[in-house]
């Protein structure tokens, strides 16, 4: 028992749509829908180049839900590139791809377990020796809620021990609570290391005696997982804490960024600062394709123009078109959330209507008034046929509306090009 | 606030300009056109509010100072509790930089960065809007349409001058609508992404029961597969049965001509069993007796033909014994020509050698014949004697000639030298001579130079006087002459012995003349020439000789052999003969040698008939064995039963490669018999019967296998398309987007309607809280400006107009109907009660408005004027007027009036 290498990845979601971004470009949309597949022949493409001993997947392969039978053949394809370089891999299903939502007609490479509804050990060898023992369970639908983890058995043998799991460890209110479990279930069960998947962030819970571990997903799925996504490549020596060593697979790298352009006083300056901005960026994600979602933030006096027409649309353009010449693809969707140069403080003092309107505004402050706009917005967010397409909006959402409303009132009602 | 000074540093065309005298109440700034009133108008606005930005140049005259530089200056004012303050601002960045400086000495320390506490944070908008009014902007109320109107109206109630709110609900109203409507317009965005989201989610459910049915797909092409296979077998199953039919049918010509060949063969007799090789053996016999018969027979021919040529040749056998002496002729016969020719030209040589002997004797003088040549003594060695004889002679001539001349010299000098010279004695020389030579000696042993040169001084002198005396001493006369008498006798006496002695030496050589030496040497040359001749002649005599007896011999032999050959006459010429016994040899020893080669050809040519006869016998007999082998009779018996046997066996063979070809199909065990059986049980026209009927069996399972596999393939197709369509993920990714565009619609509409809502409650608020005062202090103004014919001012709940009702008959009237004058007057109105409003609660702000009452009829400019001048007696007033005759009334109301 000398060690044990094998890469931990887990919740690729294969061909699932990304959400909340607006697609104008088709190009964008295909690199989109192609990056979970490709983020996941990145796996492949780092398991075949370390020369791991196995490939692990902590469920989530694909999203059960859209029954999309091309993410299972393209899994089982990029499967087959292991198989024939005697990788074997193992795969735990989740609550996104239980059992019942893979097509009985896929046929496996050799060396591709996956395991089934109760715990299964399976001895990973290699050169006729046993390197360690891979325990894991799958989800036979998506339901369940049940404690999978205090499921699987004492690893009693010398080889170490690996245990594969969806689950959700402790109470983390913003995901969904499957097969719940605590940090205490995981430990002292003889195992070196558990592969978790479900949490779309890496976390490492705890590094040693076991390990326990998320992945964290292989590609961003939404505008909120920002930042990189990858895998861990994990290295289990006898008598030593694993080396958990983690590695960016996304194709496409989402940024959510703010810009503050209060101090910039003309269209131009706008680009310059924005084009810093995305340089600086690019730079983080290291040559791969990139969605920038930058928002303009600021009382600024270029306000009035971005909000002009086609403007903010044109400068988009218009930064693509200068970031272009670079061989990797960029999308840039520009976010105006820009107010014009107007003292509200002042305003508020006046003793005219434009006074009476900013205080009628002020009233809107306590959440109590926030209630009273439900009626204004009642035929779309409560009456229409299509609510439930629109999401209910909370507090913070409603907050937001109003400023920017204010702040549309004012630009009409006063004019914002002179001082 | 009110202004008290206007300092103009650079502003457009005013620098260095200074306005001042401004007080409280209306002051008139009076300046015809283009004085720069209006100018003054925007340095105030400017100061107090900011320089507009310089990309708005296009939006706003920049007043760019005509010196150059930037716009500046400062307004000195004072605030409603009599602070000074000057307002000082320089055009740059964010409205310019605004310096604000207290200029009463108590607060001096009080500086403010903002001017909004003194403006009563009345807002450029409001200032410009409601404080600054221009005629253009009160006759532009006249352009206007009915809703504009009565917007600007109200608007000026509000302090929102040419910004309409209705104008600006209106705008969020419709921006709102384009993105949502909850019933009616289906254009509306929301209403447009609502339907392709449905319509999308309508797809991708059809797409997502698509790829339910995959496993279903899987199933059945599993399903049919089976089927294939069940249909495969049993297709296997007709087509090995037609096989068989397609077999008997195409082998039955072959069974019919087995059964032929095989009652052909039934008819034919019994032979011996021949084998292949007989045929053979049979002709090779055949051949091999015919081939020694021919050549036998050609050597027969040829042994009769060597007997007849034997018989015809002849041949000299004496001659041919001679053999030895002939070859030896023949081989001489080269050299015999060569003697004879040879022998011809020394016979003419020898006569004319013989002849020149003959003249160079006689030009000798020498007697004929070789007698007188022998009988001179002369050799080459006589040359020599002949040379040395000439020598002494010439020597003794010379003696004789030498002598004479020294007589003659002598005789001629003694004659010469007749008188005497000195002499002296020879003893006195030899003394001085010895002294000399004595000094010398003692000069050398002293080695005293002196004595040396002393004693060579006399050795010279003694010389010099023995070589004088000496010459004197030779001319004696007597005994010189005497000699050289006696030599000259001596040289005559020489001469004439010599001269004896080559005379004697003449005779003894046998010379027949006297000769001088000189023709003695050309005789010997001549004499030796001839004498070779002689030998030369000799030689030659003899050679003659031995040719002469070699040939002799010679023709002894040929006579001897010419005469064996039996011939007439012997020929003249040696070589002839010589020849035509040449020819005579060759041709016995021909005939000779050709003979002896028949002999020896005849002996091989009857040794091999022998030969011939013995193989033939040989053959014979063998022949004769292997027919009595075959139990055959004789040849003709093989040549009649070997065609039958032949016969027999063709059909045999024909008979197997009937059998090899159906077995080929059939296999050579058990099946083949089976096979012969069915054939010999059943007819071609049954084969054809067969056939036809599972053909037609076949060709319908054909085609439901091509159905099935039809079905398998489109089976196999859906199952790609759905393994493979990334359909789904795409139009899930433009689901995504398009719920992602309705949030933003829905978030974008809700903006608007948030907007709205709260401009509905502004409005009410305003309406409930700030109207009423505006609408009283307007009401007030409104009457006095008419008169009093309007009494009541009223905007009415739900809507923007403003109601003017008249006196006394209670009629109201909207913005809209009354009379253009009557309607700007009511904008005054609406501007002067929200000013007065304002001012309740803030600093008041100077009111600066242009020759506005133009227009006015005089009542009511008079009228207005009042107003104006009650309205300007809390605050400042500042009109800007062109008017000459206008400015009698400013003064007749107190008004103050400063030209510019």
């Amino acid at each position: 028992m000398n060690s044990f290498r094998f890469i931990h990845c887990s919740d690729l979601h294969i061909d699932s749509p990304f959400v909340g971004l607006s697609l104008k470009d088709p190009e964008l949309g295909g690199c989109l829908r192609q990056s979970t597949q490709q983020a996941f022949e990145n796996v492949v493409a780092l398991a075949l180049r370390e020369k791991v001993d196995a490939v692990i997947v902590a469920g989530d392969v694909f999203d059960g839900a859209e029954k999309s039978l091309h993410a299972q053949f393209k899994f089982r394809d990029s499967l087959a590139k292991l198989s024939s370089a005697g990788i074997p891999a193992f795969i735990a299903l989740g609550n996104h791809d239980p059992a019942d939502t893979w097509s009985h007609s896929i046929q496996w490479p050799e060396g591709v377990h996956l395991f089934g509804p109760d715990v299964e050990s399976i001895s990973v060898k290699k050169n006729g020796k046993t390197l360690a023992r891979i325990y894991g369970i799958s989800f036979p639908t998506r339901e369940v809620r049940e404690n999978l983890a205090v499921r699987f058995p004492k690893n009693d043998y010398p080889e170490f021990g690996v245990s594969v799991l969806h689950c959700q460890v402790g109470n983390e209110p913003e995901h969904d609570n499957y097969a719940p479990c605590d940090l205490a279930d995981l430990c002292g069960q003889g195992m070196d290391y558990w592969a978790l998947g479900h949490i779309h962030r890496h976390k490492i819970l705890r590094d040693r005696n076991p390990a326990i571990v998320y992945s964290g997903n292989t590609q961003a799925k939404n505008r909120r997982e920002t930042g990189e996504k990858g895998c861990c490549l994990v290295t289990l020596k006898a008598n030593q804490a694993p080396e958990i060593q983690f590695e960016a697979t996304d194709s496409l790298r989402y940024f959510r960024e703010q810009l503050d352009i209060a101090s910039v006083n003309t269209i131009e300056e706008v680009v310059q600062e924005c084009q810093n901005k995305v340089m600086d960026l690019l730079a983080v994600a290291e040559n791969r394709s990139a969605v920038i979602e930058l928002t303009l933030m600021g009382r600024t006096s270029v306000h009035a123009e971005l909000q002009k027409g086609n403007n903010l649309h044109d400068l988009n353009s218009e930064l693509e078109g200068r970031l272009k010449a670079d061989s990797i693809k960029v999308w840039i969707l520009l976010l105006d959330e820009t107010a014009g140069p107007h003292d509200l403080e002042s305003l508020k003092q006046g003793h005219d209507f434009t006074a009476d309107v900013l205080s009628v505004y002020d009233e809107l402050e306590t959440p109590e008034r926030l209630e009273e706009l439900e009626s204004p917005l009642r035929s779309m967010f409560q009456d229409w046929r299509g609510k439930e397409y629109v999401s209910s909006l909370s507090k913070e959402d409603l907050r937001d509306l109003v400023a920017k409303a204010r702040d549309l009132t004012l630009d009409h009602l006063l004019e914002q090009d002179s001082p | 606030m009110r202004l008290k000074e206007l300092q103009i540093e650079a502003f457009g065309t005013l620098d260095g300009k200074t306005v001042s005298g401004l007080t409280t109440g209306v002051n008139v700034l009076y300046g015809p056109n283009e004085s720069g009133k209006t100018t003054l108008l925007e340095f105030i606005r400017r100061i107090l509010f900011g320089f507009p930005n310089k990309r708005s140049s296009s939006k706003y005259n920049l007043y760019d100072p005509r010196i150059g530089g930037v716009c500046r200056g400062s307004l000195i004012c004072q605030l409603r509790n009599g602070e000074l303050l000057s307002v000082h601002r320089k055009d740059g960045a964010k409205g310019g930089a605004l310096t604000i400086t207290p200029l009463n000495e108590n607060d001096s320390a009080k500086r403010e960065k903002s001017l909004d506490p003194f403006l009563g944070f009345a807002s450029k908008t409001i200032f410009e809007n409601i404080f600054a009014v221009t005629l253009d902007e009160l006759q532009d109320i006249n352009s206007l349409n009915d809703e504009e109107t009565t917007n600007r109206v109200y608007g000026a109630g509000l302090g929102l001058g040419s910004v309409s709110l209705a104008g600006v609900e209106s705008k969020f109203r419709k921006l709102g609508e384009s993105l949502f409507l909850p019933r009616g317009r289906s254009a509306q965005k929301a209403a447009v992404l609502l339907s392709e989201i449905q319509s999308l989610e309508k797809e991708i459910g059809d797409l997502q029961d698509e790829i339910l049915l995959f496993d279903s797909y899987h199933d059945e092409k599993n399903r049919l597969k089976e089927t294939l296979n069940v249909m495969n077998e049993t297709c296997k199953g007709l087509e090995n049965e037609k096989a068989l039919w397609d077999m008997r049918h195409d082998l039955f010509p072959n069974y019919l001509n087995r059964v032929d060949a095989e009652s052909r063969l039934a008819s034919l007799d019994t032979v011996p069993e021949f084998s292949a090789k007989d045929s053979e053996t049979s002709t090779r016999f055949k051949i091999e007796l015919d081939r020694l018969n021919k050549q036998i027979r050609e050597e027969e021919k040829n042994l009769r033909q060597v007997e007849v040529d034997m018989e015809n040749l002849h041949w000299n056998a004496d001659l041919l014994d001679l053999e030895a002496c002939v070859e030896n002729l023949f081989h001489q016969e080269g050299q015999i020509q060569t003697v004879l020719n040879e022998r011809d030209a020394l016979n003419d040589e020898i006569l004319r050698v013989k002849e020149e002997v003959q003249l160079k004797a006689s030009l000798l003088g020498l007697e004929e014949g070789d007698a007188g040549i022998d009988s001179i003594n002369l050799s080459s060695a006589d040359k020599a004697a002949i040379e040395s004889a000439e020598e002494i002679q010439g020597r003794a001539r010379e003696n004789q000639t030498l002598s004479k001349a020294r007589l003659d010299d002598y005789r001629e000098q003694w004659a010469r030298n007749v008188a005497g010279k000195p002499t002296v004695p020879v003893w006195m020389i030899s003394v001085l001579t010895l002294l000399g030579l004595a000094g010398i000696g003692l000069g050398w042993e002293f080695v005293n130079p002196l004595l040396m040169g002393l004693a060579g001084s006399l050795i010279f002198l003694g010389l010099v006087s023995l070589l004088f005396f000496r010459h004197k001493a030779d001319g004696e006369p007597d005994a010189l002459e005497k000699h050289l008498k006696a030599q000259l006798e001596r040289c005559v006496q020489e001469q004439e012995k010599v001269h004896a002695d080559w005379e004697d030496w003449i005779r003894k050589k046998g010379i027949p003349r006297i000769l001088t030496p000189r023709q003695c040497r050309e005789f010997v040359t001549d004499f030796m020439a001839l004498q070779s001749l002689v030998a030369d002649k000799n030689l030659k005599e003899k050679r003659r000789n031995e040719m002469r007896l070699w040939l002799d011999e010679i023709n002894n032999v040929v006579e001897n052999v010419f005469r064996v050959l039996n011939l007439s006459s012997l020929p003249n010429d040696l070589l002839k003969t010589i020849r035509v016994i040449e020819i005579a040899f060759r041709e016995s020893q021909k005939s000779f040698e050709q003979d002896k080669l028949l002999q020896k050809r005849l002996q091989e040519l009857k040794s091999r008939l022998d030969q011939l006869n013995k193989e033939l016998k040989s053959q014979r007999d063998q022949q004769k064995q292997w027919l009595q082998d075959l139990g055959l009779k004789d040849e003709v018996d093989f040549e009649r039963k070997f065609p039958i046997w032949e016969e027999r066996q063709k059909l045999k063979e024909y008979i197997e490669d009937q059998n090899t070809h159906i077995q080929s199909r059939v296999g050579s065990d058990a099946g083949f018999d089976t096979f012969i059986k069915d054939l010999k049980a059943t007819t071609p026209e049954q084969c054809k019967q067969e056939l036809k009927q599972l053909k037609e069996s076949l060709d319908l399972l054909q085609e439901e296998r091509d159905t099935i596999n039809r079905q398998i393939g489109e089976l196999q197709n859906k199952i790609h398309r759905l393994a493979t369509s990334d359909d789904l993920a795409s139009k899930r990714m433009q689901l995504e987007s398009c719920k992602q565009d309705l949030q933003f619609v829905s978030k974008e509409w809700a903006v608007t309607q948030i907007a709205l809502y709260q401009l509905q409650k502004a409005k009410r608020k305003y309406e409930e809280e700030r109207q009423p005062g505006v609408i009283r202090s307007a009401e007030k103004v409104f009457s006095s400006i008419t008169g009093g014919k309007y009494e009541r001012l009223q905007k009415l709940f739900d809507s923007d107009d403003i109601f003017a009702f008249e006196t006394g008959s209670g009629l109201s009237k909207t913005s809209t109907q009354l009379s253009r004058g009557t309607r700007e007057q009511l904008y005054l109105a609406m501007r002067l009660g929200f000013i007065e409003e304002y001012e309740k609660s803030s600093e008041p702000l100077p009111v600066i408005m242009d020759d506005l009452f133009v227009n006015f009829d005089d009542e009511r400019r008079e009228k207005t004027l009042q107003v104006l001048a009650d309205f300007a007696k809390s605050r400042q007033v500042i009109i800007l007027s062109c008017h000459q005759h206008a400015l009698e009334d400013y003064e007749a109301i107190g008004a103050k009036v400063i030209s510019v």
